[in-house]
């Protein structure tokens, strides 16, 4: 007996090292033990429009939320508010936003101003916190309807910049900077994405951190014909952004932009799932059935978490300085506020 | 299994103990017509006449053993081509060589002293053969010999062994010259069997004419026979006690009686590998191979079990263990089985929580590969669960996942002295929960199991 004790415990000591490395993997979701909050949103967003929300973490001064915002022009509810621990704070209606001089508009971001931009509508922190308080401002008749970025902490620049590909998609993209949303482009400029002249469409553009002379700017291109198919380019801020542009010398970004800058692609990530999460850009690899964080340098997988589940449609907003993501599910309509798993 | 062919052996056996004897031997030989041992099986029994493939394959090597053995007594065979020849002259076939008229004459006209003439008949694992040996000079029969054993790898060296016992009685054949063999009597018995089947031999006609037997004539042998390079005794050592032993086919060797069996008259060659079972109640038969050898140690045989218990633990799910209790309907060959597992999901930081799951399952698995007595065994098993999981922390949240237990498949070893085994599990989550409708995976893999296995 104490023979056989032995062969086991022997056998044990050789075989638990080598599974110490993947104690941590689990056939659930890695992301189930990080889970800090979660809202049930069946009861405010009707399953017929489930699919048709985007989730972001907003941190306008003096506040934090996280906002469902509706694609689709006039479908009820417009916005919808949450706290940022999920508690609902307001499901705006479009008759109720309307009346505020919405005119749409799909993104939302806080601006240089470091208020909460909504579409075409602004609110400061204390406003969006209350319920059935006006926003201080509209965007005058325009509206947020592309990628778009200011500074992670939305403290530093002083202009906002706003991409857009040809319509829908094309081989150019160009980028406007506002000195204010209200006010006209003060500069447009075009660039070619790559030298064969494929179509690209911009997903999303990120300012990567907060130092605008060696700070960077990441682009996340996405393949129109295939949306699981992205590109992330790197290029410097100081090429795509001047605080006080000096008279005939703009900064333009140099052309083709995957022949001058940083740039890597993965097949299925789809481009719904990338964020910027303060230190790294993060997308769920379909193939992998794990969630990748990317180096801002070179957009390498730097870590991986297996979740488990064939979920490609959950849809991840990320806290743009650090710290959770939300997940929003369309299918049980719910949100998932996730500590970071890193 | 039928023996293999032993012809390269059988020429070794046949050659003189030395020599000095066969040179002293050489001269006062007599010649054997050694005819072909005829297939009388049911299945070689043809119309034809023709020996069926499946047991014909043996009539030249047992009509070589007796020619081995007649060989070793210090005969002379003739050689098969000149009673061949002799038999073709008389368009006499092989078979009608068993009768006495048609075998003498061609003997006598192949110049042998002795004819000998036999069949053999097999069924299943067994075989009988029947060997008569006349006096070509009287047309008596000398001597026979039945004997019905089993068919496996100790029958050759039986078969030598007891021809060379029948040799041993026939009285002192003068040279062919001096006017041929005496007759025998047919008393003469080879004691033992090698194989426990019944063997005997007898004088046949000769007993029935009445003949003297062959020690009444007070003549010795025509040579000395050489040493038979046989085990007549082999003792097999095993801790089974009261385990009968048998041949591979059935034919007894004995009972384990105080840690041993004495296998009298095993007639054995040394070296040569045989296989035995080992039956015992409550345990699993075991089938052993062994070299033959005056002493051969026996591994001991499994108990039967009818209950286990397995401790495992799952990749993916390290942080708990699972327990499994199985009931074999069927002693360690086929069972259905009851299984928990519970563990703990840790945080991957601070920030997190500890998440619970608790995975039960039934269902049914079978060993496929192996017998129970194998160092290594290969099962497979199927069955259905569900996996409750809880949160902690600030949303305490309850889910079930059903699932479907698809396939899974197993490789045990108790080469370390309890049963350890290896399992892949492919379970399908029937997406009732946190799962989809998708195949279980831990980093893209289906989870492994390591675990330790308990029976009674």
């Amino acid at each position: 007996m104490v023979r056989r004790v032995a062969r086991i415990v022997a056998a044990a000591a050789f075989v638990l090292p080598l599974t110490t490395c993947v104690f941590f993997l689990s056939p659930f979701p890695g992301t189930l033990s990080q889970v800090v909050a979660k809202a049930d949103v069946s009861s405010v967003i009707p399953a017929s429009s489930a699919n048709s929300y985007q989730p972001y973490v907003l941190t306008p001064l003096g506040g934090e939320f996280v906002v469902l915002m509706n694609r689709q022009t006039g479908v009820d509810p417009t916005i919808v508010v949450f706290d940022s621990t999920l508690n609902l704070v307001q499901a705006y209606t479009y008759s109720q936003i309307a009346s505020w001089g919405w005119i749409g508009g799909s993104v939302a971001m806080v601006g240089a101003d470091q208020n909460a931009t909504l579409g075409s509508v602004a609110f400061s922190a204390s406003e969006l916190a209350q319920v059935n308080v006006n926003p201080s401002w509209t965007l005058n008749g325009t509206q947020l309807y592309a990628p778009s970025f200011s500074s992670p902490s939305a403290q530093k620049n002083e202009a906002n910049f706003a991409f857009g590909g040809a319509t829908p998609a094309g081989p150019t993209i160009t980028y406007q900077q506002f000195q204010w949303w209200d006010s006209p482009a003060d500069f447009t400029f075009t660039v070619q994405v790559d030298a064969a002249g494929n179509n690209y469409q911009v997903q999303a553009v990120y300012n990567v951190d907060d130092t605008p002379t060696a700070g960077a700017v990441v682009l996340v291109l996405a393949d129109p014909n295939n949306q699981s198919h992205i590109t992330f380019v790197r290029v410097p801020l100081a090429d795509v952004w001047a605080a006080v542009p000096p008279a005939g010398s703009l900064p333009t970004l140099k052309s083709p932009l995957l022949s001058n800058y940083t740039w890597k692609s993965y097949y299925n990530v789809p481009a719904s799932s990338i964020g910027f999460a303060g230190d790294c850009m993060v997308g769920y690899s379909e193939s992998d059935r794990a969630l990748n964080r990317y180096s801002l340098s070179n957009f390498d997988v730097i870590q991986s978490l297996p979740i488990g589940k064939s979920d490609y449609h959950l849809q991840y907003a990320y806290r743009p300085s650090g710290g959770y993501a939300v997940i929003y599910d369309p299918t049980a309509r719910t949100l998932t506020k996730v500590a970071n798993w890193w | 299994m039928k023996p293999a062919l032993l012809l390269p052996l059988l020429a070794i056996l046949a050659a003189p103990a030395s020599p000095v004897a066969a040179q002293a031997a050489a001269d006062t030989r007599h010649q054997a017509a050694v005819f072909t041992i005829q297939d009388l099986s049911a299945a070689g029994a043809t119309q034809d006449q023709s020996p069926a493939a499946d047991t014909r394959d043996y009539q030249d090597t047992i009509t070589e053993s007796v020619s081995a053995a007649f060989r070793a007594d210090g005969y002379d065979v003739v050689e098969p081509g000149r009673w061949q020849q002799e038999a073709q002259r008389r368009s006499l076939q092989p078979r009608a060589l068993l009768e006495e008229s048609s075998a003498m004459e061609v003997a006598r006209a192949a110049g042998a002293d002795i004819a000998v003439t036999g069949y053999y008949a097999v069924q299943g694992e067994s075989i009988y053969v029947s060997l008569q040996c006349w006096d070509v000079a009287t047309g008596v029969l000398a001597v026979g010999l039945q004997q019905a054993t089993q068919f496996n790898i100790g029958f050759y060296g039986t078969l030598f062994g007891q021809v060379t016992a029948m040799l041993a009685r026939i009285p002192a054949p003068e040279a062919s010259s001096a006017g041929g063999v005496a007759a025998v009597g047919a008393s003469a018995t080879v004691g033992g069997s090698a194989s426990g089947g019944g063997s005997n031999e007898s004088g046949g006609a000769a007993s029935a004419s009445g003949t003297a037997p062959a020690s009444a004539t007070g003549t010795p042998g025509i040579a000395s026979r050489p040493a038979v390079p046989v085990l007549d005794t082999v003792t097999f050592v095993s801790s089974d006690e009261g385990a009968e032993l048998f041949l591979a086919g059935g034919a007894r060797i004995g009972e384990v009686t105080d840690g041993h069996v004495v296998w009298q008259g095993a007639g054995v060659v040394p070296g040569s590998r045989f296989t035995v079972e080992k039956r015992k109640g409550g345990f699993h038969t075991g089938v052993e191979t062994v070299r033959a050898a005056r002493e051969i140690r026996l591994r001991g045989l499994v108990a039967q079990k009818a209950l286990a218990l397995e401790v495992d633990w799952t990749f993916g799910q390290l942080a708990g263990m699972g327990a499994t209790l199985r009931v074999y309907p069927s002693p360690d060959a086929w069972f259905l089985f009851l299984g928990n597992y519970f563990y703990a999901q840790p945080p991957l930081t601070s920030a997190g929580y500890t998440v619970f799951h608790d995975d039960a399952g039934v269902g049914a698995g079978s060993y496929i590969i192996f017998p129970a007595d194998s160092w290594v065994r290969v099962g497979v098993s199927t069955g259905v669960g569900a996996i409750l999981t809880a949160t902690t922390g600030p949303v305490g949240t309850f889910y079930k996942d059903f699932y479907w237990d698809l396939f899974n498949w197993w490789i045990e070893t108790r080469v370390l002295g309890p049963v350890i085994f290896l399992r892949q599990e492919v379970k399908f989550t029937l997406g009732t929960g946190l799962l989809g409708m998708q195949p279980m995976t831990v980093a893209n893999f289906p989870p492994f199991t390591l675990g330790v296995v308990f029976r009674w």
